[in-house]
């Protein structure tokens, strides 16, 4: 129950952010992205959405690349490693309990 | 004393169903991609084509916002010289060309000039795009393929053609990190493999008695040669047998805004 109440309080900045990060795939480099990608999975718990914008990242600019043996969704299984690794991780610190 | 450790068996039923939700997602997009390869990119470039366009609108009105008149026709005068200073040292240069094709025609291998060409804009180029890759704003309206060769100023080839929707098109650059391509170097014309870096650079691996020195044009072995690129640095160790070429494109990937699309004869 009080999870939900947070969850509500907060699903307004969530989407926030995942609109910024949307616009900011479009217009600014990859690597302001990628920084505020990384900085919005370590504020919000299970960052889902952030799968989405990737998978948008994926599809606008990916190509087989060679140096990525023709694989065209880098950014989708970086980001499904980053977002599973910090669900474990956040468990263990105290720092994220709340 | 002694404390009750927590009880982890919801915990654990709710990291299970994450881990379903997750690996669903990625089946259902690898299946997506796996059937209709160009489905997804297609749907996303449409979507975002009308903001990438709406942002160039955007920068242009404050460009001319921020210019003033005499500032343009300031501009507009010095370019106007530069155009005729080209023009009048290019004279040469048509006129090999010219001679080049007569006797190409005189061998029966005459070449018609360049395929047919689109001129596009470039929507989004590094370093938004993380891969070497632009959008451009022709796509199939424009008859435009996969595989078309994408030229910068008239000759120097930078990529192909990857994905079409409607009305942008996706192009990937051969100096795609990793992309293999053959080129031939200087006046000898040494046959090589060249390998793309990133950014429009690209390095090539020879053995030392080729003498590459910096400044040598690399082009597209063909009948009708394409400019590639120019040796940026020559790095060779005495002690080994082969050196290391670099190479960029003549022209800065981060400042190209049009690009022609050459098609393909198919």
């Amino acid at each position: 129950m009080k999870s939900k109440m947070k969850y509500k309080n907060i699903f307004p900045l969530r989407m926030s952010v995942t609109l910024l990060l949307l616009l900011s795939i479009l217009f600014l480099p990859w690597w302001i992205t990628a920084s505020l990608s990384f900085l919005a999975m370590l504020y919000f718990d299970a960052y889902f959405e952030m799968l989405i914008v990737a998978l948008i990242f994926d599809s606008l600019y990916s190509a087989d690349v060679q140096k990525f043996a023709g694989y065209q969704f880098v950014s989708v299984t970086i980001t499904l490693v980053l977002l599973i690794l910090l669900m474990y991780i956040k468990k263990r610190f105290s720092f994220y309990s709340r | 004393m002694n404390y009750h450790l927590k009880s982890s068996s919801r915990g654990r039923k709710e990291h299970k169903l994450v881990f379903y939700a997750l690996a669903f997602f990625a089946f259902i997009v690898f299946s997506i991609h796996t059937i209709f390869p160009s489905f997804l990119p297609n749907v996303f470039s449409t979507l975002a084509y009308p903001m990438y366009k709406g942002e160039q609108a955007l920068v242009l009105k404050a460009d001319l916002l921020s210019v003033s008149k005499e500032d343009l026709s300031r501009e507009n005068e010095a370019l106007r010289r530069k155009i005729a200073e080209l023009e009048s040292s290019s004279l040469l240069q048509n006129v090999i060309l010219a001679e080049n094709r007569e006797l190409k025609a005189m061998m029966n291998r005459a070449t018609t000039t360049a395929g047919k060409r689109t001129l596009a804009r470039v929507l989004v180029r590094p370093p938004v795009t993380l891969y070497d890759t632009f959008i451009i704003d022709a796509g199939t309206s424009a008859d435009i393929k996969t595989g078309d060769r994408i030229f910068v100023n008239g000759d120097i080839l930078l990529g192909e053609i990857t994905d079409v929707s409607p009305y942008s098109s996706k192009v990937k650059l051969y100096s795609s990190p990793g992309e293999t391509l053959q080129v031939q170097i200087g006046e000898k014309n040494i046959q090589a493999t060249a390998t793309g870096r990133g950014n429009g650079s690209f390095e090539i691996s020879l053995p030392r008695e080729f003498e590459v020195k910096e400044g040598d044009a690399v082009i597209i072995p063909a009948l009708q040669p394409a400019l590639f690129g120019t040796v940026t640095a020559v790095f060779g160790d005495p002690a080994r047998a082969f050196e290391f070429v670099l190479f960029k494109t003549p022209v800065n990937i981060h400042e190209i805004s049009w690009v022609q699309v050459e098609h393909s004869e198919i």
